[in-house]
């Protein structure tokens, strides 16, 4: 375990000056234990392990968009798993809140089938316009307008990542309020 | 689902190993030169100086100069615990107990001044005094500087909001107390003892209160 701290420290601070390669390795490196711990929490909280890759996914984005909050003397192990904890509390907070959750393909079902298709539509509208306008936009960008995920990056002014996370957010978030 | 996979994204996000971004002293600190300058304008402009700044800063019993003692004093001991609850993984240690110094002071000064004043002339100056205005005008003039500070800890990562919230709260209340000083008539260290220290834990409470949702930083998946 210190061995993979030093390591992470190391390429850390390589990263730090400019290093992509060392930062893709930090990223990588720093996934599978961030992975486990997620997991280790959601079944502790009597959760799916499903969701491990989207609390991963966002605890990364969060590590890098965050990356300025480091100080030097917090190993970068500690200072990410607090962010990591961050993320997994808030994502337990917000999922909690909805206890109607429905998976993502029941609504992709529903929105396939034929004679139900215009209700479904008008409704899915009802609920598009409800999102926050930076989840809204790239859905409609992307699903609607058929967009590439880069054109509605350009469009929006989010970084292309973003996008695709506010687009995997938005439908899900919709999904639910469907439900 | 064009759901991206962790690799992708890790690959995107690694095109960017620098960033731009101010660390978290330089934020904390512009944050709070900004507010104090706002606490003064608006204390200035709107509540006005009191008549007899100048003799007052020249007192022989020094209560407007502790006064700025007390209040800059809240603020300086409590912005390295806002900077510090800005970064993950940062224990706030012991010593962030020195918040309680300026407060152990001015309660010491207010005995000692109740200890030494005649009977009467407690009651009186309660009577006169501007303890009302006190309450309410501290609060106003730092909920802008609470508004800013949260705004600046907020492009940090802070992870315990309600305590970031306190204490983003705590150090504005003591802004918004800096400002006060400089209009507040009465010459009282019982005044400051009890109703400036009120004011800024009101400011302190509602801190804790709205901090979370003002705090909350990176929600893309809100509904």
């Amino acid at each position: 375990m210190h061995n993979i701290d030093a390591q992470l420290g190391t390429l850390w601070e390589q990263a730090r000056a400019g290093s992509e390669s060392a930062y893709r390795a930090f990223l990588t490196a720093l996934a599978t234990p961030l992975r486990s711990y997620v997991r280790r929490q959601l079944l502790r909280y009597g959760r799916s392990e499903s969701e491990t890759e989207d609390i991963v996914q966002e605890a990364l984005l969060a590590i890098h968009e965050k990356r300025h909050t480091h100080d030097q003397d917090i190993p970068i192990t500690a200072w990410a798993y607090a962010i990591t904890r961050y993320k997994l509390i808030d994502y337990l907070r917000l999922s909690e809140k909805d206890a109607r959750a429905l998976p993502l393909e029941d609504i992709e079902q529903t929105v396939g089938s034929d004679s139900m298709q215009l209700d479904v539509r008008l409704s899915v509208r009802k609920i598009l316009a409800a999102l926050p306008e930076g989840m809204r936009h790239p859905i409609e960008l992307m699903k609607l307008m058929g967009h590439s995920a880069k054109e509605a990056a350009t469009l929006t002014g989010q970084s292309e990542a973003a996008v695709k996370v506010n687009v995997h957010r938005g439908l899900k978030a919709m999904a639910r309020s469907f439900g | 689902m064009d759901m991206p996979k962790t690799d992708e994204l890790i690959a995107r996000l690694s095109r960017e190993p620098r960033t731009k971004s101010l660390s978290p002293t330089p934020v904390v600190v512009i944050g709070t030169t900004l507010a104090v300058l706002l606490a003064l304008t608006l204390s200035i402009e709107w509540l006005k100086p009191r008549a007899d700044l100048a003799p007052a800063l020249l007192a022989e019993n020094h209560i407007f100069l502790l006064k700025l003692i007390f209040t800059v004093g809240v603020v300086v001991a409590t912005l390295p615990i806002v900077r510090d609850l800005s970064v993950p993984g940062r224990r706030i240690g012991l010593w962030s107990a020195l918040a309680a110094v300026p407060f152990l002071m001015v309660i010491v000064l207010a005995l000692r001044e109740f200890a030494a004043a005649p009977a009467g002339e407690w009651s009186h100056h309660l009577q006169h005094a501007s303890w009302l205005e006190c309450l309410w005008q501290i609060p106003v003039l730092a909920i802008p500087a609470f508004t800013i500070l949260a705004l600046s800890v907020r492009r940090l990562a802070p992870t315990e909001l309600p305590r970031a919230g306190a204490y983003i709260g705590l150090a504005a209340g003591g802004i918004g107390a800096i400002g006060y000083a400089f209009h507040c008539p009465d010459d009282s260290m019982a005044i400051v003892a009890v109703f400036y220290t009120l004011a800024i834990l009101e400011m302190t409470l509602l801190g804790a209160l709205v901090g979370p949702p003002i705090l909350r930083w990176g929600r893309r998946e809100i509904r």
